[in-house]
């Protein structure tokens, strides 16, 4: 299954492409910010996107809703250092597919979101 | 204060009264010991005394009241005027001569005050010269006439007239017609000029002028009435009812000149009603200026204030030129420590009472001051308040800023660690005690970064900032050990100052609650109504909270109240703790 990961923490991207990848996922891409991850997604065309919520130029609710509103969009899960009960319901308005905390990231949690329906 | 010291001990006023008052003795002793006998007590022999006195006594009052008019002292040479007319009863010639060559001068003597009140003082030449002519009528009409004819009525009783020239009664009797046709434009000249300054008068004086004219109505009236009579050769002039009637109205008129002095002393009593009007807070509707020219009666008065800069500015700020005197209008300017800082500009007519218009002044003096001082702490109090609040928002700013440093330091580097040893554990599958090992590690590691956001939640909630106040209480309410029924009016976002302030109120209950108060359950109400967000924090424990030192309530309470608001702890021992917040929302 193929993966853009949008994050602008480098250290994370590359933490996140290696749990992905050795969990059976093929990383195409990543991004640094709202901007970048849409011309990739809307490039790449991935399966899933692992989003970052908070992004330096806008917040990943909003990125989520445009990568979302295509016909044919991309599963996409968010992620945030902080925790679900930070956001409230902003997570469960936006199209992502569910959240998880980036210290409890694993490739089998991340693949159980993705399969689930959105 | 000079005016006053003056009027203690003058040697004039003293004198006349004194001369008024032997006049009333000599004639008294003189009516006892005449040679006819003594008179018979009656309204025509004790009247004068009465007449005199109210002279005498209103002189002396008005003119302690008023030093700085001269109608107190033109009341005392009237009461002196009218003592030596009325010696006419007594034998003694030169006494007699004196007597009836003063005639009715007392009579010039009210119409002079009648033009010159309530100064004292006559306005113009043509007045003066109208004062004259009618002082020249008096002239001729008792001493001119008296030198060539004894008085008719009671020539055959009384002793000689001493001032007899020659008996011609035809020269007297010309000159008392010549005085009588003269009396007509002179009285029609005294009701103008009257009119006149009836009309020019400033509401303060014109009160008074209205009694004086009574005065001047009952004298004239008096005068014209006795002169008709006399001029019909009824008798009743010299009836009984006749004399009651004259004494009475006689002593009116003093009085009535008096009480004039006395209403503009009344003027200056109102005054003191103006200081406590103007000591207490004016009705923001009536400026300054409005008030005071409802107290001087002068519509027009105009309040000028001086910049620092020297320019002047009118009541509405508006930069305007320097007041100064033009005509019918005059200039009183307000200074303090030398420097003038406002200045009056008021009808000229007020002139007439500048112990008024100095007291105004003063009073203004006073009131500008202490607005002045008003609206400087006013306006210190608005700095004080506009820096509490940038205090609190700095302060908020400062938690938004550590809170994101967190977020993106320590966190992220702890987020990584965890991933890394994510990573480690998947490639160390099969070795058991390597994985327990670092098993362990990742669970101290999640416990660090559940910490780590707790702190960070603390600081500033980022529930607050994205989703607002109901969603942040709402988290809050879930990680409460406690159950918790909200109640919470969902409405359009408020500052973010705001905000922050309702929601730390929340938690900080939250926390005592959970930490001192051993309840069973909350309940958490936020409302908001006419620009009013309130908070109320309620539960069922043992009470006994109260703001104090060391407490957190306590910079709550100071959080609140630099935003305008209140905070108040009730929780009665084994009563519960209620929290009540109250924040302005704009």
């Amino acid at each position: 299954m193929t993966v853009l990961i949008v994050d602008d923490h480098p250290s994370f991207r590359v933490q996140a492409r290696r749990l992905l990848e050795e969990g059976g996922f093929e990383v195409i891409g990543e991004a640094q910010d709202g901007a970048t991850a849409l011309e990739a997604a809307a490039a790449l065309e991935p399966q899933a996107i692992l989003l970052d919520i908070q992004l330096p130029d806008a917040t990943g609710f909003d990125v989520c809703r445009s990568l979302t509103a295509a016909a044919k969009a991309s599963a996409v899960v968010l992620v945030s250092s902080r925790g679900a009960s930070d956001y409230g319901n902003k997570i469960f308005g936006c199209g992502a597919r569910g959240f998880i905390s980036k210290a409890d990231l694993t490739a089998r949690r991340f693949a159980a979101l993705v399969e689930a329906e959105a | 204060m000079t005016s006053l010291s003056q009027a203690t001990y003058h040697p004039l006023h003293i004198g006349l009264t004194g001369l008024g008052g032997g006049i009333l003795i000599a004639t008294a002793i003189g009516l006892a010991t005449s040679n006819r006998g003594p008179f018979p007590v009656s309204v025509i022999t004790v009247g004068p005394f009465f007449v005199t006195s109210a002279y005498l006594v209103a002189g002396w009052v008005g003119w302690k009241r008023r030093p700085d008019s001269r109608i107190g002292l033109m009341l005392l040479i009237a009461g002196v005027l009218y003592a030596a007319e009325n010696m006419a009863p007594i034998d003694w010639a030169p006494l007699f001569t004196i007597s009836w060559l003063t005639g009715n001068f007392y009579e010039n003597v009210v119409g002079h005050m009648l033009l010159a009140f309530p100064s004292g003082r006559l306005r113009n030449q043509g007045e003066r010269l109208l004062v004259i002519a009618f002082y020249a009528t008096g002239v001729a009409g008792s001493v001119i006439a008296q030198m060539f004819e004894n008085p008719k009525s009671v020539a055959a009783i009384l002793p000689r007239n001493l001032a007899l020239i020659t008996s011609a009664p035809h020269i007297g009797d010309a000159i008392n017609l010549v005085t009588e046709i003269a009396a007509v434009p002179l009285t029609a000249a005294f009701v103008v000029v009257m009119v006149h300054h009836w009309r020019d008068a400033a509401s303060t004086t014109r009160r008074a002028l209205a009694t004086v004219y009574w005065a001047g109505a009952v004298a004239g009236g008096l005068i014209v009435i006795r002169n008709v009579l006399d001029s019909l050769g009824t008798s009743f002039t010299s009836s009984m009812t006749w004399a009651w009637l004259y004494t009475v109205a006689s002593i009116a008129v003093p009085i009535f000149f008096l009480l004039g002095l006395l209403r503009l002393q009344m003027t200056r009593a109102a005054l003191g009603d103006l200081v406590i009007e103007l000591g207490r807070d004016r009705d923001v509707q009536e400026s300054l200026r409005d008030a005071l020219a409802r107290r001087l009666g002068d519509p027009t008065l105009q309040l000028s204030y001086q910049l620092p800069d020297g320019s002047w500015i009118d009541d509405a700020g508006e930069p305007i030129a320097p007041p100064h005197d033009v005509v019918g209008r005059m200039v009183r300017t307000l200074e303090s420590d030398g420097a003038r800082f406002a200045a009056l500009t008021m009808d000229e007519r007020l002139r007439e009472v500048p112990e008024v218009v100095d007291a105004v002044a003063a009073v203004a003096g006073l009131a500008i001051a202490n607005d002045r001082l008003r609206a400087e702490v006013r306006l210190q109090l608005a700095e004080v308040e506009a820096s509490r609040r940038r205090i609190v928002g700095a302060a908020d700013a400062a938690r938004r800023k550590v809170e994101r440093d967190l977020h993106d330091g320590a966190q992220q580097r702890l987020v990584s660690l965890a991933l890394g040893l994510q990573l480690l554990q998947d490639h160390l599958a099969h070795a058991e005690d390597v994985e327990g090992e670092i098993q362990t590690l990742q669970g101290e590691l999640r416990d660090a970064l559940a910490e780590l956001r707790e702190l960070a939640r603390g600081l500033h909630p980022t529930i607050l900032t994205e989703e607002g106040l109901v969603a942040a209480i709402e988290s809050l309410a879930e990680r409460s050990n406690l159950p918790v029924t909200l109640s919470l009016s969902d409405e359009d976002r408020l500052p973010l100052t705001i905000e922050a302030t309702a929601y730390f109120v929340v938690a900080e209950a939250l926390t005592n609650v959970t930490k001192y108060a051993q309840a069973s359950k909350i309940s958490i109400e936020v409302s908001r109504n006419n620009g009013i967000l309130a908070i109320h924090v309620t539960d069922d424990g043992v009470g006994g909270a109260r703001i104090g030192a060391g407490s957190g309530l306590t910079g709550l309470l100071d959080r609140v109240a630099a935003l305008g608001g209140s905070l108040r702890v009730d929780s009665p021992v084994e009563g519960g703790t209620r929290i009540h917040a109250k924040l302005p929302t704009t």
